[in-house]
C-alpha cells in the first residue's frame, strides 16, 4: 500500500531556493558588517592623518601577520574526524546551517597586543576575508590576505582628551603665517623708514624739525606704521584661515572618497596627498603698494616761508622795521612753533 | 452463473472488502495530510519567528544608529549655540588683538611708551623735559591709543569672520564634522536596511504532499467508489423486489420513500432507514 515509509513524508519543494536565499542573506549581513568596519576604520584613519592621535597611544603591532598563520586545531571542527573534506581553506562546512563558516569561529582568533586579535571572517560571498578584532570582538578592518592586513595602522590606548600628536603639524599654520609677515613686514619697515626720512627732510626744510608740528606728524606716521603692521598681521591670519579651510576641504574630499570606495587605503592615500598638497600651498604674496600716505607736514610752512618776504635778510633794504631782521633760528630746525 | 443470492452475497463481500480497503487508504491519506499540514505550519511558524527576529534586530540597530546620529547632531548644536559662538568669538578677538598689537614681537604697548623709537632722523630726543620731547611723547601716545582702538576694532570684526579662528571658519567646520558623524551613521543605517531587506526576502519553506499521500487518496477514492458500486449491484441484482419497497439508487444516494407524506415528516412518523 502507498503511504508506507517516506512516501507519505511532506517534502519542502523550495528547499534549495530557501537555502540559497538564507545563505545570500547571511553573506549580505556579513558583507555589511565588514563594510561598516571599513568605513569606521577609514574615518578613524582620516581623522588620525588630519587630527593626530593621543601622544600616549600605541600603534598595534601587526608584524606577526606577515608570517604564515598558525595551523588551526582542526579537531575542533565538527565532523572533521569522520570527514576531513568539511574543511576547505580557512572555512569549514557547517552542517547545521548548511553553509561555509570561518575556521576561526571554532578554532578562535590569533591574539595580538592590547586585547586585539585577528582571524578569518565568515563568508561574505566573495574572496575569503581576514579581519582584525578589537578587544570587544568587533571587526576593526578587513583584508583579502593577512599580509595586507598587516599594513593597517591602528592606534590604541591613550587619553583622547589629552595632548595629541601627528596630524597637521603644530607649526604648519604658524609657519604659513610667518612666511607672509616675513614677506610684507620688511617692505613696510622700508616704506616706514623712507617716510620718516621724507618727513625729516620736509620738516628740516621747513625749519620745524623739533617743533610740536613735527611731533604731531611723527605721531601720524607712527599711527600709520602701527596700523600697517596690524593690517599685515591681519591679512596673514586671514590667509592662514583660508589654508585651514583648504585642509578641511581636503579632509572632506578624503571622506567622500571613502564613501565612494569603501576602501580605507584609497581614502588614506588621498588624505596624505591632500596634506602634502596643502603644505605646498603658496601664500598669495604680491608686492605691497604704498602703505604710507604722504605727510605734507612742513611743506606748507616751507612754502609760506619762501613766500614770506620778511623771512629773508635783505642787506639792501632801507626800511627801519625791525622785522626785516632775519630770524637767526629759521632754517636751523630749532624753531618750536608752539 | 451463480444464483442471485450467492451473487448478492459475493457483491456484498466484495463491497465490504473494498470498503475496508478504502477506509484504510483514506486513513493513511488523512495521516499524510496531517503530516503535511503540520510540516507546513511548523515551517510557517519558523518563518514568522525568523521574520520577527530580523525585524527586531534591524529595528534595534536602526535605533542605535539614530541615537548616535542624534548625539552628533546635539553635540554640533551645542558647539554652535549662540552662547558658545559668543565665547569663541571673544577668545578669537582676544587672540587677534594680541597678534595684531604684537606683530613680530614688537609690542605696541611697550614701544608706544618710548616716543624716541618713532622720532625721525635729526630730531633731538635726548632731553626729557624739553617742549619737543613732551610734544612728541603726547603725539606718539595719542597715535598709539588711536591705533590700539582701531586694531581692537579690527580684531573684533575679523573674529566674527575670516580670521584663523573666526566664526566664519569655525562654525562651518563644526557643522561639517557633525555632518560627517551623522553621514557615517546614515551610511551604516542604509547598509543595515539593505541587509534587512535581503533577510526579509527569504521565503518560507513550501511543503508538498508526498507521492504516497496522493496515491493513498486516489486509492481510497477508487475503493470507496468500487464498494459503492458493488453494494448497489448487489441490491439491484439479488433483491430486485427491493428491500425498502421502492428500489434505490446506487452510489450511496438515498431518496425519500414515496409512501412518506409531508405530514409524516412533520409528525415525525418517518419509517426506519435500516
Amino acid at each position: 500500500m502507498g503511504g508506507k515509509g517516506g512516501k507519505t513524508m511532506p517534502i519542502p519543494e523550495n528547499q534549495d531556493i530557501v537555502l540559497m536565499q538564507q545563505q545570500a542573506a547571511a553573506q549580505a549581513k556579513e558583507a555589511n558588517i565588514e563594510r561598516d568596519a571599513r568605513l569606521q576604520y577609514g574615518m578613524s584613519q582620516i581623522n588620525d592623518i588630519f587630527g593626530g592621535h593621543p601622544v600616549d597611544a600605541q600603534m598595534l603591532d601587526l608584524s606577526s601577520l606577515n608570517a604564515p598563520p598558525p595551523t588551526p586545531d582542526l579537531s575542533q571542527v565538527p565532523g572533521y574526524s569522520t570527514n576531513p573534506g568539511v574543511v576547505a581553506g580557512n572555512s569549514y562546512w557547517d552542517q547545521n546551517t548548511n553553509s561555509w563558516q570561518p575556521l576561526s569561529s571554532v578554532t578562535g582568533h590569533t591574539p595580538l597586543a592590547g586585547g586585539y586579535s585577528w582571524g578569518s571572517l565568515p563568508d561574505s560571498g566573495g574572496n575569503p576575508q581576514w579581519g582584525i578584532f578589537d578587544p570587544g570582538g568587533s571587526i576593526v578592518t578587513t583584508a583579502d590576505q593577512p599580509s595586507q592586513l598587516a599594513n593597517a595602522q591602528i592606534w590604541y590606548g591613550g587619553d583622547p582628551n589629552g595632548p595629541m600628536t601627528g596630524g597637521v603639524p603644530d607649526n604648519f599654520y604658524s609657519d604659513y603665517t610667518k612666511s607672509i609677515t616675513d614677506y610684507y613686514m620688511p617692505q613696510e619697515q622700508q616704506q616706514y623708514a623712507d617716510a620718516k626720512s621724507s618727513l625729516a627732510y620736509n620738516l628740516a626744510r621747513a625749519g620745524t624739525l623739533n617743533s610740536s608740528i613735527a611731533a604731531t606728524d611723527v605721531g601720524k606716521l607712527a599711527n600709520q606704521d602701527m596700523m600697517n603692521q596690524a593690517q599685515i598681521a591681519s591679512q596673514a591670519d586671514i590667509q592662514t584661515g583660508s589654508l585651514r579651510d583648504q585642509v578641511s576641504a581636503a579632509q572632506q574630499a578624503a571622506i567622500n572618497q571613502l564613501y565612494s570606495t569603501e576602501d580605507p587605503t584609497v581614502a588614506a592615500n588621498t588624505a596624505l596627498n591632500s596634506i602634502q598638497n596643502a603644505q605646498l600651498q603658496v601664500p598669495a604674496l604680491n608686492p605691497a603698494g604704498a602703505m604710507f600716505a604722504p605727510i605734507t607736514a612742513g611743506v606748507g610752512n616751507a612754502i609760506s616761508g619762501f613766500m614770506n618776504p620778511y623771512a629773508y635778510v635783505n642787506p639792501t633794504a632801507s626800511g627801519t622795521s625791525q622785522v626785516a631782521t632775519a630770524n637767526p633760528n629759521y632754517g636751523t630746525g630749532n624753531t618750536t612753533a608752539v | 452463473m451463480c444464483d442471485p443470492v450467492t451473487g448478492s452475497l459475493m457483491s456484498l463481500g466484495g463491497s465490504l472488502v473494498s470498503g475496508v480497503g478504502g477506509m484504510m487508504a483514506a486513513g493513511q491519506a488523512q495521516k499524510g495530510m496531517q503530516a503535511f499540514q503540520d510540516a507546513q505550519n511548523q515551517a510557517n511558524a519558523e518563518w514568522v519567528a525568523y521574520q520577527n527576529q530580523i525585524r527586531r534586530d534591524a529595528t534595534i540597530q536602526e535605533q542605535q544608529f539614530r541615537e548616535k546620529a542624534d548625539l552628533a547632531r546635539n553635540t554640533t548644536l551645542q558647539q554652535i549655540a549662540p552662547a558658545n559662538q559668543k565665547l569663541q568669538q571673544q577668545d578669537e578677538q582676544d587672540r587677534l588683538n594680541t597678534v595684531y598689537q604684537n606683530p613680530q614681537g614688537k609690542n605696541l604697548t611697550t614701544t608706544g611708551q618710548i616716543p624716541a623709537n618713532y622720532a625721525v632722523p635729526g630730531q633731538d630726543t635726548s632731553g626729557k623735559d624739553t617742549p619737543f620731547t613732551q610734544a612728541l611723547g603726547t603725539a606718539v601716545s595719542a597715535a598709539s591709543n588711536m591705533a590700539r582702538q582701531r586694531i581692537a576694532a579690527l580684531a573684533t570684526t575679523n573674529s566674527y569672520g575670516g580670521s584663523f579662528g573666526g566664526l566664519g571658519h569655525v562654525v562651518p567646520q563644526e557643522l561639517q564634522q557633525g555632518g560627517n558623524a551623522i553621514n557615517l551613521q546614515n551610511a551604516e543605517r542604509a547598509g543595515n536596511l539593505a541587509t534587512y531587506q535581503r533577510e526579509a526576502a527569504v521565503q518560507p519553506l513550501n511543503y508538498a504532499m508526498g507521492p504516497g499521500v496522493e496515491s493513498d487518496m486516489s486509492m481510497a477514492k477508487t475503493l470507496g467508489g468500487l464498494a459503492g458500486s458493488l453494494f448497489s449491484k448487489g441490491i439491484t441484482g439479488g433483491m430486485s423486489s427491493g428491500m425498502f419497497g421502492g428500489g434505490g439508487a446506487g452510489g450511496g444516494n438515498v431518496s425519500v420513500p414515496n409512501s412518506v407524506s409531508s405530514s409524516d415528516w412533520m409528525s415525525g412518523g418517518l419509517p426506519a432507514w435500516s
